[in-house]
This record gives C-alpha cells, sequence and structure tokens, in this order.
C-alpha cells in the first residue's frame, strides 16, 4: 500500500472518530469554556491528539473514555496557560468590573464545602451527570478504578449533604448557575 | 440524578438543546485542519518527518511569516535583541541530549505563585510553591509539589478574604493532596508537544508560537514571549530549537534588556523583558532571565507597578535544576540539560 493510500485510509478512520465523537466533545467543551473561539481551538486541539495518536485510540465502547481523558487535560493546560500568564491583567480587569456574585444564595461554609471538594470529584460528577457517562468510564477518564470513583462520589455526597442538613440549606440550590472554574486550582506552575 | 449530585456538578451550562453537528461546515473546516497536521507514526509506512508542526493553518503560517521578514533586519538590532542573537548562537552548539525510552526529563524549580480564590468578594493570594517535575518521552510521568507561605498581594485581597469570612486559605487548594504527588502513564493523552518535530527555521517556529500565543490587549507580544519561556519549561529542548526560540524572542518588538536580573531567591541572570501598555493606572512586565554565559535558562517573573510605583503580585519561578534521570523517583540528574 502507497503512502497516499494509507493516509487516505487513515483520514477514513478518522473520520468515523469524528463522526461518533464531534458532539460529545463539543459539549464537554462548552461545558466548562463559555468563549466559543477559544472553545473550538480547545475542540480542534482534542482531535488533533487523537489523529496524532490514531494508531492507540481505542475502539467502542472505549474511544469515547478516552477521548474524555484526553478532553480533560488539553482543558486543564487551557486554563493554566491561560492563567498563568495573564492573571494579573484579568485581575485588574475583573477589579475595575462591577461585582457581582453568580452564587448568591449559598451559605460561605457550604460553599467553601465545595470548593474543598478536590477537581477530581467535581470533574467526576459532571462526568457521570452532564456527559452521563457509567463510574467506569468516568474513572477511565481522570484514571481511577471503578471502586475509586465509587468511593469518591460517596464521599462527596456525603460531606455535602451532612452540610446541608447542618445549614438545613437543601432548598436554596436551586436557581443560581454555580461554576467551580478550573481557574481555582493552582495546578500549573506559577508564573 | 439526586440534588446533592446535582449540586456538586452544577447546572449544567450547555441547558436544553445545544447541538453540534460534526458535519456543519464549520466543524468540517475544523476536521480538514485536524488532518492536515502531520501524524504519529502510520503503521507500514516510513515516518515522514514533518518540516513545521503547528496547531494552525497553513494561512497563519504565512500570515506570521510575512510579520517576521520584514522585522529582521528592518532596524539595527536592539541590546536585547544583539544578546540573544549571541545567546542563540551558543546554545545551538550544545550536546544534544535526547530522552531515551524509560528516561524522564527532571526540573525542580521553586517560586511564588498566585491563588485565585473563588470566594464572595473574589480575592488572591500568593504561595510559595516548590514542583519537581519528571516528563517521558513518551507522555508518562508524575509531579511533586508542596506549597506554603500563604501571603496576600494588596490590602484589598486582604480584605475580600476578611470579608468571605477569613476562610483557610488552603481551601482555595483544592486539589492539593491529589496533585502534590501524582503520576501518570503514557496513555494518558498527557504527551507533551514533541519538541524533535517543532520547525527550527525562525520564520516558521514565530509561525508556530505566535499560532499559540494568547496576547491581552494590555500586554502586546506578552504571549508569544510567555510561549518561548513555556518552550524551555519543564521539558528537553532540543539545542537547535532551543537557538530558534532565542532568534524568535529577539524579533519580538519592544524587546528590553536588563544586564542583572534577580529573582527574590537571588538567583540571577540576564533578563529580556516585556512591559504593557498602562492599564487602569498599572504596568505589567513579564522577564525571562537566562544565564549570560550559556544561555540556558534561570527562571521567570511578572510583576505590576501602580502609576505611583508601588510593586504588586510579584510571581516568579526559579528553575533550579534540569536534567535526564532514569526514574520517574530520581532526582539526580547525570545530563544536564537547558538548565
Amino acid at each position: 500500500m502507497t503512502r497516499d493510500a494509507f493516509q487516505r485510509e487513515a483520514e477514513d478512520v478518522f473520520r468515523g472518530v469524528w463522526f461518533r465523537n464531534f458532539e460529545s466533545i463539543s459539549k464537554y467543551v462548552r461545558r466548562r469554556i463559555a468563549a466559543s473561539e477559544a472553545a473550538d481551538d480547545v475542540v480542534a486541539e482534542i482531535f488533533s491528539v487523537a489523529w496524532r495518536r490514531l494508531e492507540v485510540l481505542p475502539t467502542v465502547p472505549n474511544e469515547l473514555p478516552w477521548l474524555y481523558g484526553v478532553a480533560h487535560n488539553v482543558v486543564l493546560t487551557h486554563f493554566r496557560a491561560q492563567r498563568r500568564a495573564f492573571a494579573l491583567v484579568d485581575r485588574l480587569e475583573a477589579n475595575s468590573r462591577p461585582s457581582h456574585s453568580s452564587i448568591p444564595q449559598i451559605s460561605a461554609k457550604l460553599l467553601s464545602a465545595l470548593q474543598g471538594l478536590s477537581d477530581i470529584d467535581r470533574e467526576l460528577f459532571r462526568l457521570t451527570i452532564w456527559e452521563e457517562l457509567s463510574q467506569h468510564d468516568a474513572g477511565v477518564v481522570v484514571g481511577l478504578s471503578t471502586k475509586a470513583v465509587e468511593r469518591r462520589l460517596d464521599r462527596a455526597r456525603q460531606k455535602i449533604r451532612e452540610l446541608c442538613i447542618e445549614d438545613n440549606r437543601v432548598a436554596l440550590f436551586t436557581s443560581s448557575r454555580m461554576a467551580f472554574p478550573y481557574e481555582a486550582i493552582p495546578i500549573e506552575r506559577n508564573h | 440524578m439526586n440534588m446533592i449530585d446535582q449540586l456538586i456538578a452544577g447546572p449544567d451550562p450547555l441547558g436544553e438543546g445545544a447541538t453540534f453537528e460534526s458535519q456543519s461546515s464549520e466543524a468540517e473546516q475544523m476536521f480538514q485542519k485536524v488532518i492536515a497536521l502531520p501524524r504519529g507514526r502510520v503503521a507500514g509506512v516510513r515516518r515522514i518527518r514533518p518540516r513545521v508542526l503547528v496547531a494552525s493553518a497553513a494561512a497563519s503560517i504565512i500570515g506570521a511569516a510575512s510579520i517576521l521578514i520584514p522585522l529582521m533586519g528592518a532596524n539595527a538590532p536592539s541590546a536585547a535583541a544583539s544578546e540573544l542573537q549571541r545567546l542563540s548562537s551558543i546554545v545551538a552548539a550544545a550536546p544534544d541530549a535526547t530522552l531515551a525510552p524509560g528516561q524522564y526529563e527532571y526540573t525542580d524549580s521553586v517560586g511564588l505563585g498566585l491563588v485565585e480564590a473563588v470566594e464572595r468578594p473574589s480575592y488572591n493570594y500568593n504561595v510559595k510553591m516548590h514542583r519537581q517535575f519528571w516528563i517521558g518521552a513518551d507522555g508518562s510521568g508524575r509531579i511533586a509539589m508542596t506549597y506554603s507561605d500563604p501571603t496576600f498581594p494588596t490590602p484589598k485581597d486582604r480584605a475580600a478574604w476578611v470579608s468571605a469570612g477569613s476562610p483557610e486559605l488552603s481551601g482555595s487548594l483544592p486539589d492539593m493532596q491529589s496533585i502534590t504527588n501524582q503520576s501518570w502513564g503514557a496513555s494518558s493523552g498527557s504527551a507533551p508537544i514533541d519538541e524533535s518535530q517543532l520547525p527550527t527555521d525562525p520564520s516558521q517556529l514565530f509561525a508556530y508560537v505566535q499560532a499559540k500565543a494568547n496576547n491581552p490587549s494590555a500586554g502586546q507580544n506578552f504571549g508569544e514571549l510567555q510561549e518561548i519561556a513555556s518552550l524551555f519549561e519543564e521539558r528537553y529542548t532540543p539545542p537547535g530549537l532551543a537557538s530558534a526560540l532565542l532568534t524568535v524572542a529577539s524579533e519580538i518588538p519592544g524587546i528590553t534588556l536588563d544586564n542583572s536580573a534577580t529573582l527574590p531567591d537571588a538567583a540571577a541572570g540576564m533578563g529580556f523583558a516585556l512591559t504593557s501598555n498602562n492599564m487602569a493606572g498599572w504596568t505589567f512586565k513579564m522577564e525571562l532571565i537566562l544565564n549570560p554565559t550559556t544561555g540556558s535558562v534561570v527562571g521567570e517573573k511578572d510583576w505590576a507597578t501602580s502609576n505611583s510605583g508601588s510593586t504588586d503580585s510579584l510571581r516568579w519561578t526559579h528553575f533550579v535544576t534540569q536534567g535526564v534521570v532514569n526514574s520517574i523517583s530520581q532526582t539526580s540528574a547525570t545530563t544536564k540539560t537547558n538548565i
């Protein structure tokens, strides 16, 4: 087979990957990155990884969890890069804007508890609720066993449930949009 | 789905009815861009090393090159450009130390980082960081970090923290425990950019850097300098690429030379800096600090200066050591690389 033939075959295989997963990956990214232009770049980067690594891409049904795993890393990288370069500029810009809270109803204690959950825990909840993944597939995305996912979800639920009961705040969680951006997590290098 | 799950996940930002068509014209354009990129090994096909590996379309390459070419030789080089070109020649002659299978590039760095806490109202604080990072050619690796000594960069941040109920500052580091010592395998999708595939032609590399740069309105070309710095960080930068990166840096408009740049931990070197436009009474400066003898990277810092001369939120990194090791637990490199 000639090189061109191999290239065409690879493109055909990749087009199948694209059709099967474009919508799911696009939704994953847009749920985490609001700016459409940046989100498009991230989607393209995710599929670029898949294209470069086509020969190791798992087949269905493991294909999408693998792509979500790549997406998880690319989105994190996006936020790290965005934040580390211009946090100072962004901060002044933010300070110059009128301040408003997107989470006005939640007690500081509960908010603190939610922020205290690890990002992996929150991501597991997002994956199982927003992306409707099974615990097994969510574990594939973040590199955990199904059992570990189950334990993490249970612990997080219990922690928040206790605070909900304590604060009697459950009824307050229905209307506001809560954002727990990756920006809160200093996992990038510090510049 | 129960209420607790919904609470933790948060409401779905997409809401109902959001669709993303894989066969839309926009999606097809994206698809064509992706498959235009060079791939990794294709079974049965001898790998042809691409001359350019870029995330952008060819159009942006042409556009950026057309920007760079007039810059080259248009004016007498600045002091910063002259020094960068001198260092470019030095690093070009450094020995190559490409990672073998089973080897890792190890980087040990210290510095000060800014944490942006999501509270009501929001505030920021600095933490000292010590970071160790191992990365193999296959993308597997490990990270180990510690944080300490939180401080507020401004009284306003402290006041906001008090208004938020003075929460434990470590509470704003939710992943501290899980990421302070984390390793990952080759199949995690974490493979770094294969720097051996990046162009060493300065015009092509400038196009790559420009395509990746994310520039704020107030800080023209900050993104390019940041991108160049990031290609030196925590990975092995082959001599040819390192040389080309410094050449590209020498072409960034407005870059200035600081012959005696220092970091707060007393590390010193030759600084190459960009200063932003004045914005709301502040200017921002970012600086890449190199060893003036070897051209290796000493560190980076960025800070803000008010119109009244006060300095705010200095953030910095000192790359203490970097080199090739044989495991993700080894910290003494036998072969020193970029640093």
